[in-house]
């Protein structure tokens, strides 16, 4: 049942429209790929946009989560809090793993859908039959081209793994992290090379045209995060401005101070001491090298004072 | 809840690629080579990789004489053959057949020991989904990549004149070659027909027919004169083997067909994937009659006397009067494992059919029944 509607409702509308991409696109499989990816960015580009614009308020709404934190002891209590919290500052929790949750049942579906239209043996395109729609325009096209600048699209290539893992990394370095929290800074630092690694892993057994989807979407990523947070590493500016939250409701929480030099984003009116912790992962490196533990030092101070 | 973004992200695409890696397997070649009979010899294969030799005597299987290969023998340990699809090549003394892996394997008919394979010394482009064409001590295949190659059938070395490396034609050789008059019949998945000489692969024809209407996975001689062209794009050619033009408008049928046809001088007996079953006239151009199957047919059916019997992917077995159509029983079920792919054989007054779990069926037309054939083990 769930792979009769996974089937309708994802990989058969998925394989008619690579199929579609390939024919439109010179016959090419492996542009048909990209063409699909900056298709999906774009459909999703709204949800992307609320997701930086949700973590960028969850992340500034950190110092009341800790104060709340610190103040409550009973779990039950303190999530009460948290949530009257969000809800005051117009902050939903889940708002930020949207576009992520998305990528997921994308990325199952193409899985399957590359190989469905690239079939490995002649019972695999066989088996395509029935997923292309009764138009002659896609019946004709098949069987497919499956090579792309020298790569068989239906197998790993290691050109590509290395890519999947640099593309992750830079998109990685690029997203904006703020925290104030020094073990979660430890842990997001440590995912930016765990996260590239694990993946390249995967590229390992994953057919080469997945792994181009998961390169030009980090691509695409990384053009985000420029955009949107500027890349001062480069002396790139943000180019537009995200949606400011509504003042978290405990206006005696201190905000965390900013991260090194990140440059505040346009529209902010509070100026570089509001951009509480808004770094890149490039820039919160460098603290890390540098001021990062003084300056979590400071952050606790009042804490530590209010409690007492 | 987000706290921890970074770890859901990983978490989640650890549980992605578990799943993708664990539902990684859809598509292994499995093959549908037919099984071919001689008087007294089945040779089949039982799974992907292995050929067997059964003796038959009054319709029932003797003995298992060999198998091929025998991973006991150092030359034969590490042949590796993935499937192979097209069928095989019955010579006096020897046996040929190719592999999806892209070699061509000759094996002595007597005791099914390998005398040559093009492992290790032809690297060919593609797989090969085709059977062989054997003619004048050369065997011809082409691949999936479009490659065209011409090898002796006494040593597996190129045959000469032809190039060693093949003679490129657009993408996909995957219909088995034939012969007619020293001209060989090539059809490409890109929806060409070549005729080309088999004496050094020179066009023969002024031009190449292009359906216009998608792949060609199967290419058919329906007598001497006539080219049977199915394509996936749900339209059946009928051409004329000396010019290449079409004999008759094309025919369309209710989705791909991928199958021969069963002829008997007058109908070409096919189902497509919808599992529309069409008894074509050659004469007119038109179905004499159709019926309809329960699955998708990608098996050729076979002439049993005045029935011609189907077995669709279900499988179910289903038999028609092969001049009205008119069906004989009901659809039988009886077949319990595996499907069918490989076409149907007839022989001395039954269909035999090979399902992929490697079992073999005879359907009997007289009482529309269909009985397992029990296999006897390996001989000591």
């Amino acid at each position: 049942m769930i792979g009769t509607v996974f089937d309708l409702i994802l990989l058969n509308p998925m394989v008619n429209i690579l199929v579609v991409l390939t024919t439109v696109l010179f016959g090419s499989f492996g542009l048909a790929i990209i063409g699909f990816t900056i298709l999906v960015r774009i459909a999703t580009f709204p949800l992307t946009l609320r997701q930086l614009n949700q973590t960028r308020a969850m992340q500034q709404l950190q110092p009341v989560v800790q104060e709340l934190q610190k103040k409550y002891s009973d779990p039950k209590r303190r999530q009460q809090e948290l949530m009257k919290a969000y809800k005051e500052a117009g902050v939903n929790p889940l708002g930020c793993i949207g576009p992520m949750l998305l990528q997921f049942p994308i990325l199952i579906a193409l899985f399957y859908a590359i190989r469905a239209v690239l079939p490995q043996s002649p019972e695999a395109l066989e088996g395509l039959s029935g997923r292309l729609y009764d138009i002659a325009f896609i019946q004709h096209a098949v069987p497919l081209e499956e090579h792309f600048l020298g790569m068989d699209l239906r197998s790993p290539n290691l050109v590509m793994v290395v890519l999947v893992g640099l593309t992750t990394w830079a998109q990685m370095k690029t997203t904006v992290m703020y925290t104030t929290d020094d073990r979660m800074k430890m842990q997001q630092k440590m995912m930016t090379w765990m996260l590239p690694a694990m993946l390249a892993f995967f590229a390992l057994s994953f057919p080469s045209g997945l792994s181009l989807y998961w390169t030009v979407n980090s691509v695409v990523g990384v053009g985000f995060n420029i955009v949107t947070y500027g890349f001062p590493l480069l002396g790139i500016q943000p180019l537009v401005a995200l949606r400011q939250p509504k003042q978290p409701p405990s206006g005696d929480a201190e905000q965390p101070e900013p991260s090194g030099d990140a440059e505040p984003p346009p529209g902010d009116q509070k100026g570089k001491k509001a951009k509480a912790g808004v770094a890149t992962s490039a820039q919160s490196d460098r603290q890390a090298r540098t001021t990062h533990g003084s300056r979590s030092n400071r952050n606790k101070r009042p804490n530590r004072r209010r409690r007492s | 809840m987000p706290r921890h973004p970074k770890k859901a992200l990983a978490f989640a695409i650890t549980a992605l690629a578990a799943l993708l890696v664990a539902c990684g397997d859809i598509a292994n070649p499995e093959g549908w080579a037919t099984p071919h009979f001689t008087n007294d010899t089945l040779y089949y294969f039982p799974d992907d990789d292995t050929l067997v030799a059964v003796t038959f005597d009054d319709d029932q299987p003797q003995t298992v004489t060999w198998g091929f290969p025998d991973t006991a023998i150092d030359a034969e340990a590490n042949l590796d053959i993935d499937a192979v699809y097209g069928d095989v090549v019955v010579d006096d003394d020897v046996i040929y057949f190719a592999g999806w892996e892209g070699h061509v394997y000759a094996v002595d008919r007597d005791s099914g020991r390998l005398l040559w394979t093009t492992r290790d010394r032809l690297d060919v482009e593609g797989s090969i989904v085709a059977g062989l064409l054997h003619h004048n001590n050369t065997l011809y295949f082409g691949t999936t990549e479009g490659f065209f190659y011409a090898l002796e059938d006494e040593t597996g070395a190129p045959a000469p004149g032809w190039r060693a490396d093949g003679i490129e034609f657009p993408k996909g050789l995957w219909a088995t070659p034939l012969l007619l008059d020293e001209t060989i019949y090539l059809a490409t998945m890109t929806g060409e027909v070549h005729a080309i000489s088999a004496e050094d692969g020179s066009p023969v024809w002024d031009a190449p027919f292009e359906s216009g209407t998608g792949a060609i996975p199967e290419l058919s001689l329906l007598n001497d004169e006539l080219l049977f062209v199915p394509t996936l794009g749900k339209t059946v050619y009928l051409l004329d083997a000396a010019t290449g033009q079409e004999e008759f408008p094309s025919f369309d049928t209710e989705d791909w067909v991928w199958t021969s046809p069963a002829f008997d001088g007058n109908y070409a007996y096919f189902g497509d994937f919808e599992g529309v079953i069409h008894a074509l006239d050659i004469t007119t151009g038109h179905d004499a009659w159709t019926a309809q199957a329960e699955d998708k047919v990608k098996a050729a059916p076979a002439i049993v006397d005045d029935v011609v019997v189907f077995a669709d992917r279900g499988p179910v077995v289903h038999f028609f009067d092969r001049e009205t159509g008119d069906r004989i029983g009901v659809p039988n079920h009886a077949i319990d494992s595996g499907t069918v792919r490989a076409d149907l054989v007839a022989r001395d007054g039954y269909a035999y059919i090979l399902t992929t779990s490697g079992d073999l069926w005879r359907a009997d037309p007289e009482t529309a029944t269909v009985q397992p054939v029990p296999m006897p083990g390996a001989a000591e």
